[in-house]
């Protein structure tokens, strides 16, 4: 009998977990679906500051990029009475979120709008997977996204609308510069341009034992996942060299001056001492953590730098008293023009067979990135407005207004469509020389023969896919 | 005198090995700012409740342990027993074509998830799962692992145990649920808690399935209170203390089962 | 006997191993067999693939990376697998032999709980203890006038840094096992090997261990797979360097898939790592496998 009853449960169970995945919820035959992915670019907001507050209201910076969007969503709806739309969105975390869209893409499942990288965006445009904007946009809209446009272009067309702009300068921290009572040695004139031997001589007047316990730097970098073309290649740029030739299809990063500016790089941890010991293994958050802890004196910063300074000020991530932001660009040499990374995040569309929902996904991403949703969205994000009619919201924020203004020393080497494929051989490279296991020419040597020959492969497999 | 040797050696291992457990929980309690300090702080000063506090108000966090519980639950369960009847039919059963099963099963750990989780996505999609429970549990009803280690746990058994109870004119599933079941305990005890602390702790299958919050898993779902620009190390410690909670319940709710049972059945054998 | 009856008499086994076979082909078998025809074709995300033959194998091949992804993955695995199941049978051992059974809980316990947290959140803590900086194990060793250390961050550390955290981490689920199966240990063997006058060492070597062989083997081969394919450790603390020093076969598949999109590649490498484990599978079976029944 035991055995009778045994049996039973087994194939009941068995049962019930089949009913389970037969249920399936009911499809709306007119309803249009369309997803939209987006990296969650607010800075750790928890959402519940939204409670009570209108949303016309411009507190409106504390909500969560979710929030927005639905607003968004339901302005769109709004604009096509006649049609039922669903809009799904879906937020990405900045670690894993990559995967996630990589492993859709890779499925043939991508979304049908999403917003993240340029560079992102642009090596999806290698593939043939996006659809092109330009013969949706006005003459008008294209003036007034200025030069941002510009870096959507790969082999003639325009593969993202730019939306949400960033870019990348240095940053002091006042605080210790006053202790070591060498603040006259930042630049203060003009767009604050300053050479090599400034730099260097206000690192070391920054490095130093305060306590006995862990030293302060004067500067550090990260060498390991994190971005070559946003930490390293500044460096390159205001060597008057660059990681590409114009069409971005050949790596040109071992050229002479090359060589010197990573030779800089590394002398700066063996010969000056300005930097911690193992940078080759330094990631972004220990940079972040050495900072936050007030034991750095300059570090790279971002569009997003002092809104999420205040942000670990609140959660008490960084102490009151410790850092005083100074904003300042990356050193050049004398008659060289300082380079940075500047990008616009942006909606990209993914290929649409269907008529309809790629006429809408179009629609989506233009309306997402009309002045009004610019302005509100540098607001919230303290990120820079990429049309030129929406630029008048930071006009009381001379920080912000400082950072607006570098953003004209951008350069289109950063976002190439093979930047971020060739990131990891790259980093492995400047890893090599730091650590000193090669000298800086056979490291950048390596990686131009190990690149160029990925570049080759994936030409002649581009080629290929697209005779078939 | 070496006896007691061993048991130093036992003990500074243990120590060594609960170290970064002691750090999560260390982290878990400390005010952020204290989090870096230097030399690392062994106890938390001042003890706050201050990272548990945001995990629970500004989070889903009840919803997605909801979630975990459901799935890793089922998956749990149902490996255990299709496990255990798999893992026998294999070690005690001769039958043709067993060689050729086994390996098959033990050949589907040897591809790296990392490139097979491509096409199953396009499957999942394909089945109209995205966001659903069925999509986190299916695949992992019964894993290649919970029959490889059953099939080695019950291949000791005598097998006149099995011929006795036949005898007594038990069919086979009498068999299996009279004298396999009580027998296997503590192997079934032992894959229970490998498969909840591996599904409880999956990663990256739930993070491409699931697209909305409420359909999250515990994992997935305190990774995402994460922000872009900083390590906010003590939520992150804090989420890890709260997820680790149910496994450290639920092993020791398992764990009398590995060190009883075996002795009776030797008794009758 | 012909086999047809041979099968109907059986026919209980086919119908316990219908349901998880029936799985395995839908959600395992499917996708792997996708991914091993991959390895054969070029495939691009959202066209055909195209069939190139051996031309991802040739590339793969002649790739030095490859190659010195392979001579990691195999220190990695030859130094940490041997290394942990030896640790694992004498603490498991030590553990047994302990008289009360709270001791005994209690030991299984400490082994056990660092394992109930992620590999992502224990590679942090682990980032945290290497930290050349502020880590403990630098601040720990200088006062003994030993470091600084880089660990991952040097070259030459960064491999045995993660053999070793590995090493220190993971023996909870094999002590567990190992505990558990020594319990299925018949008392009334050793009493009579004791009656023999067999001292305790060779109790253990021609009783226990004999008796262990299947769980044994069943360790051996999941943590050599497990070392082959290790990954998480690599992606979260080193990202394969520096200067591809922990680039594994894993993580070099990963990156060839993920970053550069060659799924063509990536899959004629994971098909020789699988072809490469079940090689080693089968000679652990081989060396270790004797049907043993009490």
């Amino acid at each position: 009998m035991g055995c009778a009853m045994g049996k039973s449960l087994v194939i009941g169970s068995f049962l019930l977990a089949l009913c389970a995945c037969a249920a399936d919820p009911p499809l709306d035959e007119d309803e249009i679906r369309l997803t939209l992915w987006t990296q969650d670019y607010w800075v750790g907001v928890t959402g519940h500051e939204l409670d009570g507050v209108p949303l016309d209201d411009p507190r409106r910076a504390q909500y969560t990029v979710k929030d927005w969007y639905n607003k968004v969503a339901r302005d769109f709806k709004a604009l096509y009475p006649d049609r039922k739309i669903h809009i799904h969105i879906e937020t990405l975390d900045w670690t894993s979120g990559f995967q996630k869209i990589d492993i859709a893409v890779a499925s043939g499942r991508p979304p049908d709008v999403l917003i993240s990288t340029s560079g992102i965006a642009l090596k999806y445009a290698r593939f043939g997977l996006l659809e092109a904007f330009d013969e949706y946009l006005s003459d008008e809209d294209i003036r007034d996204f200025g030069s941002f446009y510009g870096f959507s272009e790969y082999e003639g067309r325009h593969y993202f609308l730019p939306f949400i702009g960033g870019n990348r300068y240095m940053v002091a921290n006042l605080e210790i510069f006053r202790e070591r009572d060498a603040v006259h040695l930042l630049p203060s004139e003009g767009d604050r341009l300053w050479t090599y031997d400034q730099f260097l001589a206000a690192a070391r007047a920054t490095t130093f034992d305060r306590d006995g316990r862990i030293d302060v730097y004067g500067f550090a970098m990260p060498f390991q996942r994190n971005s070559p073309q946003q930490d390293q290649m500044p460096f390159f740029w205001g060597h008057g060299a660059r990681q590409f030739n114009d069409n971005g299809d050949s790596l040109v990063i071992n050229s002479e001056m090359g060589v010197k500016a990573l030779q800089f790089m590394v002398d700066l941890e063996h010969v000056h001492g300005v930097v911690p010991t193992g940078s080759a293994g330094l990631r972004n958050n220990d940079v972040t953590d050495l900072w936050n802890a007030g034991r750095l004196a300059m570090r790279q910063a971002h569009h997003g730098t002092r809104r999420s300074h205040e942000r670990a000020l609140e959660t008490g991530v960084i102490e009151e008293g410790v850092i005083e932001l100074y904003p300042m660009m990356y050193p050049s040499l004398p008659g060289v023009d300082p380079g940075a990374f500047v990008v616009a995040d942006s909606p990209c569309v993914f290929r649409q067979e269907d008529e309809e929902k790629r006429e809408l996904s179009i629609a989506l991403a233009k309306f997402l990135t009309n002045t009004r949703h610019e302005r509100e969205a540098a607001y919230a994000m303290s990120t820079l407005p990429t049309r030129y009619s929406a630029l008048d919201v930071w006009a009381d924020d001379p920080f912000q207004q400082y950072v607006l203004r570098v953003a004209r020393y951008g350069k289109k080497d950063a976002i190439q469509g093979y930047g971020i494929p060739l990131v990891n051989m790259t980093l492995s490279a400047f890893q090599a020389a730091m650590s000193r296991q090669a000298t800086p020419g056979k490291a950048l040597d390596d990686l131009a023969r190990r690149g160029n020959r990925f570049i080759r492969r994936d030409i002649e497999r581009r080629l290929r896919a697209g005779a078939e | 005198m070496l006896k007691y040797v061993f048991k130093v050696i036992l003990a500074l291992f243990a120590v060594l090995t609960l170290m970064p457990l002691y750090w999560i929980v260390v982290t878990a309690f400390q005010t952020p700012s204290v989090v870096l300090a230097f030399p690392p702080s062994l106890v938390p000063s001042p003890a706050s409740w201050i990272n548990f506090a945001r995990l629970f108000n500004g989070s889903e966090i009840g919803t997605w342990m909801a979630n975990s519980l459901i799935v890793t639950g089922t998956v749990t369960a149902s490996n255990v027993l299709l496990g255990t009847l798999a893992g026998y039919t294999l070690a005690k059963k001769d039958f043709p074509g067993r060689q050729t099963i086994f390996w098959t099963v033990i050949s589907l750990m040897f591809i790296p998830s990392q490139l097979t989780i491509i096409p199953l996505y396009a499957l999942i999609v394909q089945l109209d799962w995205i966001n659903t429970y069925q999509a986190l549990i299916v695949p992992a009803l019964i894993m290649p692992f919970s029959i490889f280690l059953m099939k080695q746990f019950l291949q000791t058994l005598p097998t006149e145990l099995i011929e006795a109870a036949r005898m007594d004119g038990c069919g086979e599933w009498g068999v299996f649920q009279r004298v396999i079941l009580p027998l296997a305990k503590p192997g079934m005890g032992v894959l229970a808690i490998f498969t909840f602390m591996g599904v409880w702790n999956d990663f990256l299958w739930p993070l491409i399935v699931i697209n909305q919050s409420s359909m999250l898993t515990l994992q997935v779902g305190l990774n995402s209170l994460q922000n872009q620009y900083y390590t906010d190390y003590g939520l992150l410690m804090a989420g890890a203390a709260v997820s680790a909670l149910p496994m450290i319940a639920f092993f020791l709710v398992f764990q009398p089962y590995f060190v009883r049972s075996i002795t009776i059945g030797a008794i009758k054998g | 006997m012909s086999l047809t009856r041979t099968i109907f008499k059986e026919r209980w086994a086919y119908l316990f191993l219908l349901f998880p076979l029936l799985l395995f082909a839908v959600f395992n078998m499917l996708p792997m067999a996708a991914t091993i025809l991959l390895g054969f074709a070029d495939y691009f995300p959202g066209g055909q693939p195209v069939w190139t033959g051996l031309e991802n194998y040739a590339y793969a091949l002649s790739d030095d990376l490859f190659w010195k992804a392979l001579g990691i993955t195999v220190l990695y695995t030859c130094g940490v697998v041997p290394a942990s199941l030896l640790i694992s049978l004498f603490l498991a051992y030590v553990i047994f032999g302990l008289k009360y059974a709270w001791a005994q809980v209690i030991f299984k316990s400490a082994f056990y709980l660092p394992v109930v947290t992620s590999g992502a959140i224990l590679s942090l803590v682990w980032l945290w203890l290497f930290n050349p900086a502020r880590g403990l194990l630098n601040y720990v060793l200088s006062f003994a006038g030993l470091g600084p250390y880089l660990w991952t961050s040097d070259p030459q550390m960064a491999l045995p840094s993660l053999m070793f955290m590995a090493i220190m981490g993971g023996h909870g689920a094999a002590i567990v096992l190992l505990t558990a199966a020594m319990g299925g240990i018949p008392a009334s063997y050793y009493e009579a090997a004791r009656l023999d006058g067999a001292g305790p060492w060779r109790q253990y070597w021609k009783i226990t261990l004999p008796l262990l062989r299947p769980t044994v083997l069943y360790l051996l081969v999941t943590s050599t797979i497990a070392s082959f394919q290790v990954f998480t450790q690599v992606l979260m603390m080193t990202g394969g360097g520096p200067d591809y020093a922990t680039t594994t076969l894993v993580y070099l598949i990963y990156t060839d898939a993920f970053e550069y999109f060659d799924f063509g590649k990536a899959a004629a490498e994971a098909t020789l790592l699988s072809l490469s484990l079940a090689g080693i599978a089968v000679l652990q079976y081989k060396w270790l496998a004797s049907d043993v029944e009490y």
